[in-house]
């Protein structure tokens, strides 16, 4: 019987809602403006696996001169970017238990050192004491990377900003 | 965070690390480091191939499907987990070298739907497949096992699952293709896909190993088992349609 339930539960781990795994790897970089106990404005900045950057700047560098220029820039906002938007941009921004609807401002593709670079900022006022932010695509087709160094808040004072990440984003 | 989540972060985290290295060794190979980088390349992709197919994929639930469910040799998995891999990379190869040098532009985009209708059509035969299993494990309860027809099964299990090109070896493929290295290019995505084969084929085994534990539970209605076996895998391609439901 101990057998019987030990293969169950490993046919029913079987069953997920991805069967998917990482293909394309972002680091994120985050930078949080705090005034007061709010949080007024996160910058996040995406950088691109080397492999995913190099595939893509060559299909959306069309005049190859290794930056983009206003139509590029648009170009991958309406094409790439925008349809993001039903991953909710890989960002999950919890605020007293429920999800907040990202829209991001300000897009802006570009490249550094061979890695396609995506910038954009979400403007909300969020209460820190009860939001967490975390990165994640659910399909697990893209691994959002994020480490405690590529975390930057402003704002605040210097002793609190730890206690802040791992408040925050949940890093230790 | 719980134990699985913590092993599906742990997963990606070795992919990314195992994605720097692969990327950085391929672009900084020259000719005097031409050998000795390549077979680096080689040996991180078979490295990337076996903890790349650790994370979930519906490959290895099909064929853990398939074994836990139906009496069969250990040797039979590694044969199922290698024909998975070897078709899952000729796909992969042949759809980033037909769209690289037919279509050209618009890699990505071609990329993403092709590669969500060949999802599509790996669910409908997983279907199929889940079909067939059920009404012969039916018809045939009454007979011994009929090693033809297990036999017919495995090789639709294994095209089912692997006409789905790895995205995976798809990037590598397309990085040294971009960068010139086109036989490097190939190998890589054979070196993947034996990694990805012996990770598939371990699921496998241990799919064996649980079912010959739980056998004589069923011992004289073997079939109810495959009949199991054959709505689990119909459920899995059910699953992967509404997944994969163009927008």
């Amino acid at each position: 019987m101990k057998h019987q339930i030990i293969k169950l539960i490993f046919l029913i781990t079987l069953f997920t809602n991805s069967y998917s795994h990482p293909h394309t790897f972002i680091e994120v970089e985050p930078t949080v403006e705090i005034n007061k106990n709010n949080i007024e404005k996160l910058h996040i900045k995406w950088t691109l696996d080397e492999m995913t950057s190099m595939m893509l700047i060559m299909e959306l560098d069309v005049n190859a001169d290794g930056k983009f220029d206003k139509n590029e820039n648009n170009f991958i906002f309406e094409n790439y970017f925008s349809s993001l938007q039903e991953q909710n941009f890989y960002t999950r921004i919890i605020i007293e238990n429920q999800e907040l609807y990202i829209k991001p401002f300000n897009f802006k593709a570009s490249i550094e050192d061979d890695r396609l670079i995506y910038a954009f900022e979400i403007i909300n006022i969020l209460d820190i004491r009860n939001t967490t932010i975390d990165f994640e695509d659910e399909d697990l087709f893209v691994g959002m990377m994020l480490e405690k160094e590529f975390i930057k808040i402003n704002g605040t004072q210097k002793e609190q900003i730890n206690q802040l990440k791992k408040q925050i984003f949940g890093v230790n | 965070m719980d134990l699985y989540d913590q092993f599906l972060n742990q997963l990606i985290q070795y992919q990314f690390q195992i994605n720097k290295l692969i990327s950085s060794t391929i672009r900084g190979i020259n000719d005097e480091n031409m050998l000795s980088s390549s077979l680096l390349v080689l040996g991180i992709a078979f490295l990337y191939g076996l903890i790349h197919a650790a994370g979930p994929g519906h490959g290895k639930a099909l064929v853990a499907f398939y074994f836990s469910t139906s009496k069969n040799k250990y040797s039979q998995a590694f044969g199922l987990g290698y024909l998975i891999s070897v078709i899952h990379a000729i796909s992969a190869l042949a759809l980033t070298f037909g769209i690289f040098f037919i279509i050209q532009s618009m890699f990505r985009q071609n990329f993403n739907y092709l590669s969500k209708v060949s999802m599509q059509i790996s669910a409908g035969m997983i279907i199929l497949v889940g079909v067939y299993i059920i009404l012969s494990s039916y018809l045939s309860r009454q007979q011994k096992e009929n090693e033809i027809e297990k036999e017919k099964s495995k090789y639709a299990i294994a095209f089912s699952a692997g006409i789905v090109p790895c995205p995976g070896v798809m990037t590598i493929v397309l990085f040294c293709i971009m960068l010139k290295q086109y036989v490097l290019g190939v190998l890589a995505a054979i070196t993947m896909s034996i990694g990805m084969g012996l990770t598939i084929s371990l699921v496998g085994i241990l799919s064996i190993s649980l079912n010959k534990k739980t056998n004589s539970f069923f011992e004289s209605k073997g079939y109810i088992l495959e009949i199991i076996g054959g709505v689990l895998i119909l459920a899995l391609g059910l699953l992967l349609f509404s997944i994969n439901q163009m927008p």
